[in-house]
This record gives C-alpha cells, sequence and structure tokens, in this order.
C-alpha cells in the first residue's frame, strides 16, 4: 500500500457489504438472518462475558500450534523430497494420498485413534495441511540454485548457515506460498475439529448456538475470527514478508 | 606447489555422445607464484577449475593442492554473491570464524569498495559485483586463489582498473593463484607463467614465463609480450 487510497477503497468497499447486508436482512426474518446490529448486540454481550475473548484465544493458539507444527513438518519433507529423487520416487504416491485425504477423514480417525483429546485435534489439523505444505517446499527445493550450494561448499560454510544464508532465503517464495495458504486452511479445519470433538474453542461456541438456533452469535464470534486472523496477516504476515524480500529491487 | 595432472575428464550430455573434455593436462605452479591458464574457449579450462575446487569429482587423474586441504578464495565466472545479503554479510559468511572480527575497511578502500558496505549485491554494477567478489576471495586469507575469468563483460577500463586492483591486493599478500582467461593481455599483464591450452580436449601446450616486473609491464611491454606469445601459439590469436 503505497498511499492512504487503496485503504479508503478496502474500506468503502467492506462498508458497501456491510449496507447490503443490512438491507437483506430487513426483508428476512432476523432469527434466520440478522442485521448488523443484532450481530453487534451479541458480540458485545460474548465480549462483555469474557467468553469471547477465551474461545478466540484457546482457537488461536490451537490455529498456531498446528501451523507451527504443519509448516516445520512439511518444509522438512518437502526439502528432503525435493533435494533427493530417490525419495521423491518412492513417497510421492504418499503425498498424493494424503493430499486427497478428506479432512473429516482424517479429523474422525485421529479422535477415535488418539482420544478426544488436544493432541489429536490439534495432530489431526496438521495432518491435513502437511501435504500442501510438502508439495509447495518441493517445489521450491527443486527450484535450489546450485551454483550458491557450490560457493557455500567452495567456502566451507557449516550446516546452520548453509540454511540460513543459502537454502532458506531462496525457499523463501515457497514458504510465503505455502504459510498464506495455510494459515486460511488450518483455521477452518480447527473449527471443524472443535466441533467434533472439543468443548471449547470458536467451533463448539458456534455449534453450540446452531443447536440454539443463535444465528446472531454464530455471526458474531465467525466475524471476530476473520478480524483476528486479518490482524495476523496485516501485523505477523506482511511486515515479515517484508523483511524477507527487503532485497530484491523494487520493481523487480 | 599446485599439481594438477587430469588423464581424462569426460562430460556426460543429456543427449548424445559423452564429451571429453580433458586429456592429458599436467602443468605444476610454485608455491607463491601468479599462473594464467589461457586457450580457445571450451578447452576444459573452466573444468579444471572446478576440479581443483572439488566440485567434479568425476575425473580420471589426480591433482595435489598447496597444503593438502588448503583454504581457498574464488571468483567464479559470474560474481556469485548471495542476493539476499548485503556485501559486507556476504564476504563474512565466506570467512572462518576466526577471520570474522577482523575490520575489512582496508580491503574494501583497496578495491573501492568503501561506501558499499552495505548495498545489496541487486543494486550494484557488475564492475562492483565482480569487487565484491574478490573482496571475499582474498578476505578468507587463501592459501590459494582461484579466478575463472573474473573480469569477463566488463568495459576495458573498469576491467584494466580492476585488474590494477587485483595486483595490489595480491602484492599485499603473495598466494598461489591460478587464473583462467581468454585474454591473452590480461594474462600477460598478471602472471608470472602462462600456461597455453589446446582445443578440447584440453592439455597443456606449452608455458610462457613473463620475465618482466609486474611494476613495469607498461602497454607497451604487455602488447609486445602478447605479440610474441602469439607468434608462438599461432592457435591462441
Amino acid at each position: 500500500m503505497r498511499s492512504g487510497f487503496p485503504i479508503l477503497w478496502s474500506a468503502s468497499s467492506l462498508l458497501g457489504l456491510l449496507a447490503l447486508w443490512w438491507i437483506l436482512a430487513l426483508q428476512a426474518d432476523p432469527r434466520v438472518f440478522p442485521a448488523p446490529p443484532a450481530v453487534l448486540d451479541a458480540l458485545l454481550r460474548e465480549a462483555a462475558s469474557g467468553d469471547l475473548a477465551r474461545h478466540l484465544g484457546i482457537t488461536l493458539a490451537r490455529v498456531a500450534a498446528a501451523f507451527a507444527l504443519a509448516m516445520s513438518i512439511g518444509t522438512a519433507i518437502g526439502m528432503a523430497l525435493g533435494m533427493n529423487r530417490g525419495l521423491d520416487r518412492l513417497f510421492d504416491p504418499w503425498v498424493v494420498l494424503f493430499l486427497n485425504l478428506p479432512a473429516l477423514v482424517v479429523i474422525v480417525l485421529a479422535y477415535v485413534w488418539f482420544g478426544l483429546n488436544e493432541a489429536a485435534a490439534i495432530g489431526a489439523v496438521a495432518v491435513n495441511k502437511i501435504p500442501n505444505v510438502v508439495v509447495t517446499l518441493r517445489e521450491g527445493a527443486r527450484a535450489l540454485d546450485r551454483a550458491y550450494s557450490e560457493l557455500a561448499q567452495v567456502y566451507r560454510f557449516s550446516f546452520a548457515s548453509r540454511m540460513r544464508d543459502v537454502v532458506l532465503p531462496q525457499l523463501q517464495p515457497y514458504l510465503a506460498a505455502a504459510s498464506r495458504s495455510g494459515i486460511a486452511l488450518i483455521w477452518k479445519i480447527v473449527l471443524v475439529v472443535e466441533l467434533l470433538g472439543r468443548s471449547n474453542g470458536v467451533g463448539f461456541q458456534i455449534h453450540l448456538h446452531f443447536q440454539l438456533f443463535d444465528v446472531a452469535t454464530i455471526l458474531a464470534y465467525a466475524l471476530a475470527f476473520v478480524a483476528v486472523m486479518l490482524l495476523v496477516e496485516v501485523l505477523l504476515l506482511r511486515p515479515y514478508d517484508r523483511h524477507a524480500t527487503r532485497w530484491r529491487q523494487p520493481n523487480a | 606447489m599446485l599439481e594438477i595432472d587430469i588423464a581424462s575428464k569426460v562430460y556426460q550430455t543429456a543427449a548424445g555422445p559423452p564429451l571429453l573434455a580433458i586429456r592429458g593436462l599436467r602443468f605444476a605452479i610454485a608455491e607463491g607464484e601468479f599462473a594464467c591458464l589461457v586457450g580457445p574457449s571450451g578447452c576444459g579450462k573452466t573444468t579444471c577449475l572446478r576440479i581443483l575446487l572439488g566440485l567434479e569429482r568425476d575425473y580420471d587423474g589426480r591433482i595435489a593442492l598447496p597444503g593438502g586441504d588448503p583454504r581457498i578464495g574464488v571468483a567464479f565466472q559470474e560474481p556469485r554473491l548471495l542476493p539476499w545479503r548485503t556485501v559486507e554479510e556476504n564476504v563474512r559468511l565466506a570467512q572462518p570464524v576466526a577471520l570474522r572480527e577482523r575490520p575489512l575497511d582496508d580491503l574494501f578502500a583497496r578495491l573501492g569498495l568503501a561506501g558499499f558496505k552495505h548495498f545489496y549485491p541487486g543494486e550494484l554494477s557488475l564492475g562492483l559485483a565482480r569487487r565484491a567478489a574478490l573482496a571475499r576471495a582474498f578476505a578468507v586469507e587463501p592459501r590459494l586463489l582461484l579466478l575463472d575469468e573474473p573480469f569477463v563483460s566488463l568495459d576495458e577500463a573498469t576491467a584494466s582498473d580492476l585488474r590494477a586492483l587485483l595486483v595490489d591486493v595480491w602484492q599485499a599478500r603473495p598466494t598461489t593463484a591460478l587464473m583462467v582467461t581468454h585474454n591473452l593481455r590480461e594474462a600477460v599483464q598478471l602472471a608470472d607463467r602462462i600456461f597455453v591450452l589446446s582445443a578440447r580436449p584440453g592439455r597443456v601446450l606449452g608455458e610462457y614465463p613473463v620475465m618482466i616486473e609486474r611494476g613495469r609491464r607498461s602497454p607497451d611491454a604487455v602488447r609486445a609480450i602478447s605479440v610474441d606469445l602469439a607468434t608462438r601459439f599461432p592457435g591462441l590469436a
């Protein structure tokens, strides 16, 4: 965002969406499709009771744990497969299999096999995301420039320096792509995990209010969490991206 | 002493017959000597350097590096700076940990890099990037210096500036050096000894010691020696 105008555009575009919602809600049954003030009321009520912060926090912690797990394991596997053709040939069918395994199946099996506990929940989410990370990072590892590996070999870079100074900077665009698509996918799956087998978190609250047919509160939780994820994007992912690509020419 | 005795080096090409790059390439360079390899393009000069660097292991023959397993300073044909690290970081990363505390200001000043420490390689001209690559090669305090056409695709004025800088930095700490070039006059200006290679498969056609001191190699003297060299090895031109 080079000037203030794009923010203005985004703001007025969102205001337009809000207006559309309001207009449509006026025609509908407020229990099925509540207008913005009703959702705001629900939001304030949940916030005042402390429930909102508690459930948002728990869900966010699960997202963070699953994200860290999926990124680190997926990156390691992806790099190994991208750098070693034999391993890739051996395990590519596994990757394709896991890539196409429905999230719901993984979650249900994890709960059946490992019990309704936190480890099973987070593990199930991570397993859903790992194949995506593997595929993206495998492409990145295949594209590593041999010229830089040779340089590192001749000047005897340590293993840590090879990773930090040679390999990871080349993988950065792939890591950025995997983490962007990852964080969106993961939080959606976390809600399903919570709905199926946890007694707290945004997913649990949505399930609860679905049974009470309280659409306003469902929307309040959903919007609050979307807002949290937007903040993560703006405050964490984008600044990190800018920092990691500071060496690139602005127009290159 | 740097000794090279490569019986043969064959490249397997992706499509087509294997390519014999080197056959019977044999020469030696004394400790502290600056030698140049000259020869037509594709004669195996770069391959020879890659073998010395340990980047090509599949060859028939043997090499002996000064001191067994020396620290090598290298300038590749392209600068090969890590684009995501600044000039100074690029130099520091190549250094062994023991040298990283030493100031680089003198080296940078000699190479005309004083104001560019914090630049990223993408912000440098090719000439400056080549200087940074040279700075990196010297900053590791190498026992052996290997240079692969480090001045190629620079304009003549910049190249000759850089040659003078190279001599200056090299003389501050004479190191066994092997430089590959196809520019005869560049070889004459820099080397103690020139090895002339044949067309592929490369082997040494002959060697030519440059007797005049470096300081007295005026443009005229360099031209005269180059002509003499070219008449002795007509393939060079």
